[in-house]
């Protein structure tokens, strides 16, 4: 699984390309911590090229959510395939997380 | 990986450690395909036993490469029947707490096994005494016509 991340502003776009299982998980978990460690105030997780991702990839987006929230922060997803999208639905996390299927869009809403 | 009776039944061993969900991956949608089902039932299938397959692995087995997760693909008329196996000490999967309490909500690991549920057609555990635990998932043909 490839993480491309982008540094715009006071904040990071990642990039994710493959599934997010496996080994995968680890790595993703710790890019987000590096990005927030580093000092990031909002992070853009660029689904687009994900078409799985499993329980243990939404607790590290969770983890990352409380993180951000903590120094008022945000996190929003942008262009998440159907699986995903049902996947946020049936554990009811979209409720918490914005998800957008514009980077405009994610950008205004997280930029502060 | 063993292909027995014209691919009915696919079985396949892998040592516990993260890097091979990718593997198991590969193996899991080679299924789906062969069972024909749509994209969305496809999905659903993939999912579900990557998640049987990472808690067998990571919570089962501890993530140790010495032991492997026992996969066995049953390929019938009208449904596929996964089994998942681990070597551990077992659980009782009326221990995991449901994750869409308010008290769960928020927590970032938990939602496993409930996503097997909502995903697939059956889920029954077994747990077998000093011998691990055995996970059944069914996922019937028809039920993507619903």
């Amino acid at each position: 699984m490839r993480i491309d991340a982008k540094n715009k502003d006071n904040g990071v776009i990642l990039h994710l390309n493959g599934k997010v299982i496996g080994d995968g998980v680890p790595q993703f978990r710790h890019t987000i911590e590096e990005c927030i460690n580093s000092g990031a105030e909002w992070l853009i997780i660029d689904l687009a090229k994900v078409p799985l991702m499993d329980s243990s990839a939404l607790g590290a987006i969770i983890s990352a959510f409380l993180k951000l929230q903590e120094k008022n922060g945000k996190l929003a997803l942008l262009n998440a395939q159907k699986g995903i999208l049902d996947v946020l639905a049936i554990t009811k996390l979209d409720s918490l997380f914005e998800v957008y299927d514009d980077m405009q869009m994610a950008l205004e809403a997280v930029d502060l | 990986m063993k292909i027995k009776n014209h691919t009915d039944e696919i079985a396949l061993s892998i040592p516990s450690a993260d890097r091979y969900i990718y593997l198991l991956d590969r193996v899991v949608s080679y299924v789906a395909g062969e069972m024909k089902f749509d994209e969305e039932t496809r999905e659903q299938v993939n999912l579900a036993v990557i998640e049987a397959g990472t808690n067998a692995m990571r919570h089962g087995n501890g993530n140790d490469p010495k032991k492997t997760a026992e996969f066995r693909f049953i390929i019938e008329r009208d449904k596929l029947v996964v089994l998942v196996k681990d070597s551990g000490s077992g659980f009782d999967p009326e221990d995991i707490e449901d994750p869409l309490s308010p008290d769960n909500f928020m927590k970032p690991c938990g939602r496993g096994i409930f996503l097997m549920r909502a995903l697939m057609d059956e889920v029954e555990y077994n747990v077998i005494a000093d011998n691990g635990t055995e996970v059944r998932l069914v996922k019937y043909r028809n039920s993507q016509e619903s």
